[in-house]
């Protein structure tokens, strides 16, 4: 019997990175294919390769063993490949029935919507799956695990048989995952293939029949996971990456310069995102936090820096107490350094010029201005030196911040947040999309800092890293703090094992 | 002053305005920022005057009227999804440009400089019956009205028909709101908004044909005076729901008719002028978000 | 709908593009009604810069716009869009007028500044409810904005009908009487429209370039227009600088309808301004809302005034060809892809090398 999905050899590059090289996955009928592999291992690029949103560059993808060409979703819906994508898409002010019809509206003979009949249906469809919803409700309205069944009910409503999942558990509390997961074995046994990515672990185990696993872009293992050990996965999936050798001596840690007590965070739709995290960094002491992306490290820097002022908690830089309305100016003048981990967005203004970027953060900077007054050209002369200093390439001051590599925009960031001397320096994601080089270069400034007595908060999603610059690390699952490990006396596996939800690597 | 004759008079002025809301509507819901709602207007109300003025038909200048506010569109769609232009840029100098340009062409072709009034130029006609002018208030309201009229509130009602339940309405309503959501499920974002913006267009320029033809059968240099934004106001006030703009429209020509009036009588007629154009502004400041969750929190408290 | 506006940095090239196209189309319109548009066109150059008084022309009507330019610049640059200037200036000069008129004892030296003072409060003041709108309750400046523009059109009128009017007319003409002499500006050489309300003009434009030069509040105004998340990050209160912004774009309009009034009116007179708030916004989209950009838009907006006013004169063609052609060449100048297509962008590059002035204005100067 031929595979329900067979994707040969595909290789997708994007500017500069390849995101897969040579992937094969084959996908049989009627089972859950596991795809696991850490940020940034190309996962959901493949997975938008096979819903034809994007193209690959070389290899073939072949449906139910004929081979075919997938130009944009709608020839992937048409060989009946549907994907829930880990970002809903759905209408919001549209009901339940409305959403999933979208593709393939039920008309009258007048060409009205029939909209009973639209409810019929997706209440039948429901039931058929075991997946109940009320049909008309707004989907606005709905809890985030309701409206991923009607994202589920979406592509099975047009006629999906092969079912892309992308990290459908990452916004479910883990009751709602039990749920899904029971939908995904009753869906296997009605004849659906599924692929399903994530990289939690315990998940794969208990459902996949088959699991990829995918590192930088590469299969790095395929196994039948009755045949394979979490174990073994975890050490697949986080592999024996080139440490970054970072010569370093030991850590001198002094009082504590940062304190944060029981901070509380719930973004706009009301799902907590800081569950009671508690923690402190010492003057001369890097505090790594390790976790997979969105498990509370973004909201905490924002809490941290004042980006967000709705939390619930307590504060300290210093001796100063932090009140919870101080804005990140009076946070920045407490002391606070940040490298934001969005250096488009957040960390520089791309249109601007670079030394327009350089002095943000810095108006009370005494070197170059006087009281309402900025001297660019005294300013000029400063970033000029720090920013050479900082070996940062660039043509002129004046050019925009945008015409800078990623990993030159990212230096002048830690130029100039260092520049500013902070006696805390929130470092996050500081080497993502940044080539060896800078990475190294940016790596040595971290300690240097150490070194020189402050305190830094290290975030990042990547292990390697994490493991080591910091003294010490602290685990973020789900909102919390799950556990500290020392970084010379852990292996990789089990701080792996602690980033998928397992606590102390013991399940 | 309150006679119901004024009821008539805030059907006929809210006309234009719901006329051009209803199609700035569709591209709102689609997705575009199309603010030259003023300027196809005033186009289109010069056109349809000129086509009046040289054919006697008035069916031939609504047709005139609607085809400027179509080709005006198609140039918005053209310099900002084509050529990249911003849109609110792009809006903002074509409510310019058609501005000036209805005064050039009213220089260049009939020479005049202000305003072209002449007998040749045939109004749109007024239907009245008098079976409807013996209903109390419908008669008020509906009787010795042009059709662009019935026409407007038809379509106003249709609108509502087409958004909410037909195939096309769903997938403006998605590209509106989430423009991937409806990719993702192979609906042509582009072509749906390019469809809306075509819409828009029409109906804007026959909105002012109902401006130059609907009232007096003349034009004059900037005659729409600001309908255009009224219009876009309203359709920002009514959050794209065509019945509650239609209430909206009606309390702005409710305002206007009242200004009409309110001049006859010794008050001061800058004044009254004034009073639309306040109404908007006075209605920015309505939260109607918050009100509704007053009035929730006062529902919860009853209970 | 989407009001948010952030200006796109417009270059020499592109600009002298636009340009070019939205002549040559107001030129093929002018062919279409049998006119030759060379004897149009020379008309046009010759009442924009034929003579010392038609350049002191071009520049008088340059003035306002400097005011209302540089107004619609600093709100650019500040992010948000000022549709409201037209109101403001109305709004602003009303009320620079009545004290001009009441205080006829002031002497000049105090009456002249006491009356920028009051207009400059006054505009402020109307531009505050757009921006109150936007930052407050989260809503759109732009539609508030332009009803108040109409707000203060029927508004002024009002006053001026019931408490102004000037003596000797009968409600036919709305107008005020003249303001005090001491306060009305005369021409800096007789015969020609030019007083010194130019070098008032020329200074609030210094002035903008200083504020985004060289001081803490122009930068906080500029970061916060180019990249929100970014200067709350860096400390800066995005929301005030909005408010801010608002405020002083509000001040500049309504200074400048006052300079109008004191420079060549000498009375406050219903519709007397008709389009400097659009030409204002035209100015400062051609110039990329920079200080060199919005000066040269200005005087390029005022000479095609000046030009298309001598057009209307000698040869019977709209002097709204202007209004056109300004309106088609800021389609253009956002459209910025049309260059490419037709391939004119070439030509506007060897324009600018051949004029070297590539890096002098445009681009963002720094």
């Amino acid at each position: 019997m031929a595979y329900a999905v067979e994707m040969r050899n595909i290789t997708k590059r994007f500017p500069g990175v390849v995101a897969n090289q040579d992937v094969t996955l084959q996908v049989r009928w009627g089972s859950i294919h596991g795809l696991i592999g850490e940020n940034g291992a190309g996962k959901t690029t493949l997975m938008k390769v096979l819903y034809g949103m994007y193209h690959p560059d070389g290899g073939e993808i072949l449906i139910d063993g004929k081979p075919v060409r997938l130009k944009d979703p709608k020839d992937a819906i048409s060989h009946s490949i549907g994907m829930v994508h880990q970002h809903f898409t759905l209408v919001g002010s549209l009901t339940v029935a409305q959403n999933i019809i979208l593709g393939k509206p039920i008309c009258k003979k007048t060409g009205i919507l029939d909209l009973d009949r639209a409810n019929k249906e997706v209440e039948r469809l429901g039931e058929e799956y075991g997946l109940p919803v009320n049909p008309k409700a707004f989907v606005k309205d709905l809890p985030v695990a309701m409206q991923q069944r009607v994202e589920i009910l979406k592509v099975l409503y047009l006629g999906a048989d092969i079912l892309i999942m992308d990290e459908p558990t990452a916004v479910l509390t883990p009751q709602e995952i039990q749920g899904l997961l029971n939908t995904l074995l009753l869906l296997k046994e009605k004849g659906k293939s599924i692929i399903l990515i994530t990289h939690k672990l315990r998940e794969l185990m208990s459902v996949t029949d088959d699991i990829t696993v995918l590192r930088g872009g590469v299969v790095t293992g395929v196994v039948k996971t009755s045949e394979a050990s979490e174990k073994r996965i975890a050490s697949m999936m986080v592999g024996k990456e080139i440490s970054f050798e970072v010569p370093k001596d030991v850590a001198k840690p002094g009082e504590e310069v940062l304190k944060a007590e029981h901070l509380y965070y719930q973004d706009k739709f009301g799902v907590t995102m800081l569950n009671d995290v508690s923690f402190t960094v010492r003057k001369g002491e890097i505090l790594g936090i390790a976790g997979v992306q969105g498990n509370g490290q973004t909201e905490l820097i924002e809490v941290l820096s004042g980006m967000t002022t709705r939390y619930q908690g307590r504060i300290v830089f210093g001796d100063r107490e932090i009140r919870q309305s101080d804005l990140p100016l009076k946070r920045r003048e407490a002391g606070l350094g940040h490298i934001p981990e969005d250096r488009q967005t957040m960390g520089a203004a791309l249109a601007a010029t670079l030394l327009e970027n350089f002095i943000m953060g810095g108006l009370s900077d005494l070197e170059y201005t006087s009281p309402g007054m900025i001297s660019y050209s005294k300013a000029a002369t400063v970033a000029k030196g720090q920013y050479e200093h900082f070996d940062v390439k660039y043509a002129s001051l004046g050019e925009p911040a945008g015409a800078l590599s990623g990993g030159n925009l990212q230096k002048a960031i830690v130029a100039r947040e260092i520049y500013r001397n902070p006696q805390i320096l929130i470092a996050a994601q500081p080497s993502r999309g940044v080539d060896i080089g800078a990475t190294m270069f940016i790596h040595e400034q971290l300690i240097k800092l150490r070194d020189a007595g402050k305190g830094i908060l290290l975030v990042s999603s990547e292990l390697g890293e994490v493991m080591s610059l910091s003294d010490r690390v602290i685990v973020m699952y789900n909102g919390a703090i799950v556990g500290e490990v020392d970084p010379k006396n852990s292996s990789e596996e089990e701080l792996g094992l602690m980033m998928a939800g397992m606590k102390g690597g013991h399940s | 002053m309150l006679d119901l004759g004024i009821l008539g008079v805030t059907m006929r002025m809210a006309t234009p305005i719901l006329l051009a809301g209803t199609g700035t509507l569709y591209n709102d819901r689609a997705g575009v920022t199309n603010i030259t709602l003023e300027g196809s207007m005033l186009l289109g109300g010069f056109f349809a005057v000129a086509c009046s003025f040289f054919t006697g038909s008035w069916v031939l200048a609504a047709l005139a009227g609607i085809a400027t506010g179509i080709i005006v569109s198609l140039v918005f769609y053209f310099l900002t999804s084509i050529c990249g232009g911003d849109e609110l840029v792009v809006g903002f100098s074509m409510n310019v440009l058609l501005d000036g340009l209805s005064i050039f062409l009213l220089k260049q072709i009939f020479h005049q400089s202000g305003s072209l009034v002449d007998e040749r130029i045939v109004g749109v006609p007024q239907i009245s019956s008098e079976v409807l002018g013996g209903i109390p208030i419908i008669g008020d309201l509906f009787n010795g009205q042009t059709w662009i009229v019935y026409f407007t509130f038809a379509f106003a009602l249709l609108t509502w028909v087409i958004l909410y339940r037909t195939p096309f309405g769903l997938k403006v309503l998605a590209c509106g709101e989430s423009p991937q959501a409806a990719a993702t499920v192979g609906v042509k974002v582009l072509r749906i908004r390019f469809i809306c913006n075509l819409i828009g267009g029409a109906l804007c320029g026959l909105a002012g044909v109902q401006i130059s033809l609907g009232f007096l059968s003349l034009f004059t240099q900037g005659m729409t005076v600001g309908r255009g934004f009224i219009a876009l106001g309203s359709v920002v006030f009514s959050k794209g729901n065509p019945l509650r703009l239609i209430a909206v429209t009606m309390f702005f020509g409710f305002a206007e008719a009242m200004s009409n009036r309110v001049q006859l009588m010794q008050l001061p007629s800058e004044l009254v002028l004034m009073l639309p154009y306040l109404a908007v502004v006075i209605l920015t400041f309505v939260r109607f978000d918050r009100l509704k969750k007053i009035k929730g929190m006062k529902d919860q408290e009853a209970c | 709908m989407n009001f948010e506006f952030r200006q796109n940095p417009i270059n020499v090239r592109t600009a002298l593009a636009a340009i070019f196209i939205g002549t040559l189309i107001g030129f093929v319109m002018v062919t279409l009604f049998g006119y030759n548009p060379v004897e149009v066109f020379a008309t046009l150059l010759k009442g924009a810069f034929g003579s010392a008084k038609n350049i002191a022309t071009s520049l008088r009507w340059a003035t306002p716009l400097m005011f209302t330019g540089v107004a619609a610049a600093l709100s650019f640059r500040g992010g948000m869009f000022n549709f409201g200037i037209d109101g403001q200036l109305y709004f602003g000069s009303l009320a620079a007028t009545i004290v001009g008129v009441i205080c006829t004892g002031v002497p000049g030296i105090i009456l002249i500044p006491l009356m920028m003072l009051t207009s400059m409060v006054c505009g402020a003041l109307w531009a505050f409810i757009p921006a109150f709108v936007r930052v407050k309750l989260n809503g759109s400046e732009i539609v508030p904005a332009l009803m108040m523009n109409y707000v203060a059109i029927h508004l002024t009128d009002y006053i001026v009908h019931y408490y102004f009017l000037a003596s000797g007319t009968n409600g036919d003409s709305l107008k005020t009487e003249r303001i005090a002499e001491q306060a009305q500006f005369s021409p800096l050489a007789s015969g020609y429209q030019l007083t010194g309300a130019i070098f008032i003009g020329l200074f609030v434009v210094l002035a903008f370039w200083w504020l985004m030069k060289k001081s803490k509040l122009g930068y906080g105004i500029s970061m916060s227009g180019m990249n929100p998340t970014f200067a709350r990050y860096g400390g800066i209160q995005v929301d005030r600088m909005r408010i801010l912004v608002m405020l002083l774009s509000g001040a500049l309009a309504g200074l400048g309808g006052a300079v109008e009034i004191m420079s060549m009116r000498w009375r406050f007179e219903s519709g007397f301004a008709p389009s400097f708030g659009n030409d204002g916004i035209l100015t400062a989209l051609l110039g990329s809302s920079t200080p060199l950009g919005t000066l040269i838009g200005a005087i390029f907006m005022g000479a095609l005034k000046s030009g298309s006013l001598a057009v209307e004169r000698y040869t019977d063609v709209s002097r709204s060809l202007a209004t056109v052609i300004q309106g088609l060449i800021i389609c253009f100048v956002s459209a910025r892809l049309i260059s490419k297509y037709i391939g004119f962008d070439k030509i506007a590059e060897n324009l600018s090398v051949l004029f070297h002035f590539n890096r002098k204005a445009g681009e963002k100067d720094a």
